[in-house]
């Protein structure tokens, strides 16, 4: 994806768009930009601390992080600096009493593509595409976009939603009340969490692959293909379990110890992956693909 | 979890992989049961000629080992403790049904029919053809007694040595000798039968065709 | 030869083909055809069943899979367990206070007491579970007083969002253990008690990490 790389200047100006296709709405124009450039060598750290604004993240071939900044305000400083093979990018509060509006800091950053980010980001929003290091992203309220990641992917939220498309590895996801949506990826293990959000997974199942969603209160729809391959464990305490997968055997987990008493078990097909999923009192769907 | 010794492959060796077994990983349990499941398998297959049984039957030999795990000593090979189990796991069904099992602990004496090679008299060649069609030889395993055929397959087929099967079978080593023989002689039998049962239907069917 | 003297070998026969020569049966082989014809025939079958050992076949998966299940189901292997600690602890925090300490150390061994599978008696330990319940609220309760006493959030909207979710955690908590009351033998409502106080000490320790960040 080609990047409209902005002017080096830290003056006044229009803040172009690094990618349209990255950006989730229109930018604001900002009084202050920082842009700076790191050389970097294999398997960068970059670590990004930013209380509130838009985080972009994608990828490129050099072994180079670029970092763009722009805030308005003049109550918050934003810094980056290399420390070794890190990147430390950093907004900073100038003085004690910072309103929410003044925290705001919009940041654009270009990695390598073994590159292992590290995210804080609590309000806004967050997108990271096609960087295959670790990603830890953690937000408050900042919905996060991943798309055409792999490596290991951790996120955790409070009342952020979490969307993730065509990415691999390992993922984890906690948030409090955020949905989450885990679409066309390919993950070898995925263990996702939303007390009160929704569940949505569209993925495939990997021979020998783990699969655990649970809700407290939030649906859980789980969708599959005949052929898919994997063993299913549903329970739900005191929800509803909604279920057209034809499981062998379709047997109610006889042990009293067992944490699935209240749901049911069966293999798909040849039954390689293990699919765990389930609910306090949320509706669990599992479905077949149209 | 202490990181485990590995070789310089990269893999896990065995006595590591046991003794996370012995910890109850799961992934260890699997790479033992990847190992050795088609040597288990086809040993019951051969014993039982059946698919499905041959399948319960691993199933329930795996069941035991991995049941029996924590008491492993390293006495003995891992892989001849594991084959003793699947070997009694289907000797044990066996019994549970009608045919009789031959017992491992009779005497070495030459019983009444001699094991010595029989005399046909009148008889066409007194030996198997160059080289025995393997389906008669898998048809004539299927008609050993169980216990014959136990020590067959292990040593003939599988290769174990008679001081393994003796260990396996909890039998002396003059008795895995003995009864392998008897085996190979009553093999022989049957294969000198089938042998001159395909040349009679041979002659049948020559005759037929002039007809 | 005659056939008795065959018998007379038929020991010698068997050695012979375990490799123990003796120079009497050398002598008859040399004479008896029949006895030639034994040996030759054992070696064909021999080498043919050596063949047959070569060829082994594959169970089908399913064995793998009846036998997991029944290996998880007597606990003999340990099966994947849910546990949100691993998903927590890729977000590694400095240790700030003794009240944000000992929120992790609450996080970090929070645990109700499992379903022992091979006790037979281990269902019936309600009243355990339940004071150790009571425990874990007491903690709770110390540590979240002490947290809001110090919490200061500069935005409105995630003050809002933290403190509607720490209401649901202490509702979720609260009906967790009713189930568990319920359903003291039902492991699920026992892994959902134990998320509920995770949940709510996490909430705890990030509204702390929070304030020093943003100072």
């Amino acid at each position: 994806m080609n990047a409209t790389l902005p002017a080096r200047s830290i003056s006044m100006r229009a803040w172009p768009a690094v990618s349209i296709a990255l950006l989730l709405t229109a930018a604001p124009s900002f009084a202050n930009h920082l842009e700076k450039h790191f050389p970097v060598e294999a398997h960068p750290v970059v670590v990004i601390h930013n209380p509130s604004g838009r985080l972009t993240i994608q990828s490129w071939s050099k072994a180079e992080v670029q970092v763009v900044a722009d805030h308005a305000s003049d109550e918050i400083a934003v810094d980056a600096m290399q420390k070794g093979n890190m990147i430390d990018v950093r907004t900073r509060l100038l003085s004690q009493s910072v309103s929410p509006d003044q925290l705001r800091a919009d940041y654009a950053l270009i990695v390598p593509q073994d590159a292992e980010l590290q995210i804080h980001n609590d309000s806004g929003t967050v997108q990271v595409v096609r960087v295959f290091g670790d990603t830890a992203v953690e937000t408050a309220t900042a919905p996060v976009v991943m798309e055409d990641m792999g490596g290991h992917l951790s996120v955790k939220t409070i009342g952020g939603a979490v969307e993730c498309t065509r990415c691999s590895g390992r993922l984890e996801v906690f948030s409090f009340t955020g949905n989450l949506r885990l679409l066309q990826s390919h993950n070898s293990s995925v263990r996702a969490f939303t007390a009160n959000g929704s569940i949505f997974f569209d993925s495939d199942f990997l021979p020998n692959g783990l699969y655990m969603l649970r809700t407290f209160s939030g649906a859980i729809d789980l969708l599959f293909s005949p052929g898919d391959s994997f063993t299913l464990q549903t329970g739900s305490l005191r929800g509803t379990i909604n279920n057209e997968a034809r499981l062998t055997p379709t047997v109610r987990a006889p042990a009293r110890s067992s944490r699935f008493a209240s749901g049911m078990f069966g293999s798909n097909s040849q039954g390689s992956a293990r699919v765990e999923v389930t609910s306090f009192d949320g509706t669990i769907n599992i479905r077949k693909r149209e | 979890m202490a990181r485990a010794r590995r070789t310089e492959t990269g893999e896990l060796s065995d006595a590591e992989i046991l003794r996370l077994a012995q910890q109850g990983d799961p992934a260890a349990f699997e790479r033992i049961y990847e190992l050795h499941k088609r040597r288990v398998y086809s040993l019951c297959l051969r014993m039982v000629g059946n698919t499905t049984e041959a399948e319960d039957l691993t199933q329930e030999a795996f069941l035991q080992l991995f049941r029996k795990i924590g008491t492993f000593r390293g006495e003995s090979a891992f892989s001849t403790w594991l084959h003793r189990l699947a070997v009694n796991v289907v000797l044990m069904r066996l019994r549970k049904k009608t045919v009789p099992v031959t017992s491992l602990d009779e005497s070495t004496e030459p019983d009444d029919e001699g094991s010595g090679p029989r005399r046909d008299f009148g008889g066409p060649d007194l030996r198997l053809s160059g080289s025995i069609d393997r389906m008669n030889l898998q048809r004539a395993m299927e008609q050993l007694p169980q216990g014959y055929r136990a020590i067959f397959v292990l040593h003939d087929v599988q290769g174990y040595e008679h001081n393994e099967i003796a260990d396996i079978m909890e039998c002396s080593i003059g008795n895995s000798k003995s009864q392998l023989h008897k085996a190979r002689m009553r093999l022989r039998e049957l294969l000198h039968e089938a042998e001159r049962d395909q040349a009679r239907e041979k002659r049948r069917a020559a005759d037929d065709a002039q007809d | 030869m005659s056939s008795t003297e065959c018998a007379r070998f038929a020991g010698d026969l068997g050695n012979w083909m375990e490799g123990q020569r003796s120079g009497a049966f050398s002598e008859h082989l040399a004479g008896c055809e029949a006895c030639r014809g034994a040996l030759a025939d054992m070696e064909v079958i021999c080498a043919e069943a050596s063949l047959l050992g070569s060829e082994t076949w594959e169970p089908s998966p399913r064995v793998w899979l009846s036998l997991r299940t029944q290996l998880e189901r007597e606990g003999i292997v340990r099966a994947p367990r849910w546990n949100l600690r691993s998903i927590f602890s890729q977000f590694p925090r400095p240790a700030l206070s003794f009240a944000y300490a000992a929120l992790l150390v609450l996080a970090a061994v929070l645990v109700i007491p499992k379903a022992n599978h091979t006790d037979p008696t281990a269902w019936d330990k309600e009243p355990e579970i339940t004071s150790s319940a009571a425990a874990y609220d007491k903690q709770l309760t110390s540590a979240e007083g002490q947290t809001m006493l110090a919490w200061s959030e500069p935005d409105p909207e995630i003050a809002a969002a933290i403190k509607a979710d720490l209401s649901l955690a202490d509702e979720h908590i609260s009906l967790c253990r009713q189930t568990v009351r319920e359903q003291p033998q039902n492991e699920l409502a026992r892994d959902y008690l134990n998320d509920a106080y995770q949940q709510k000490a996490e909430l705890l320790a990030t509204m702390v990490e929070r304030g020093v960040n943003l100072q």
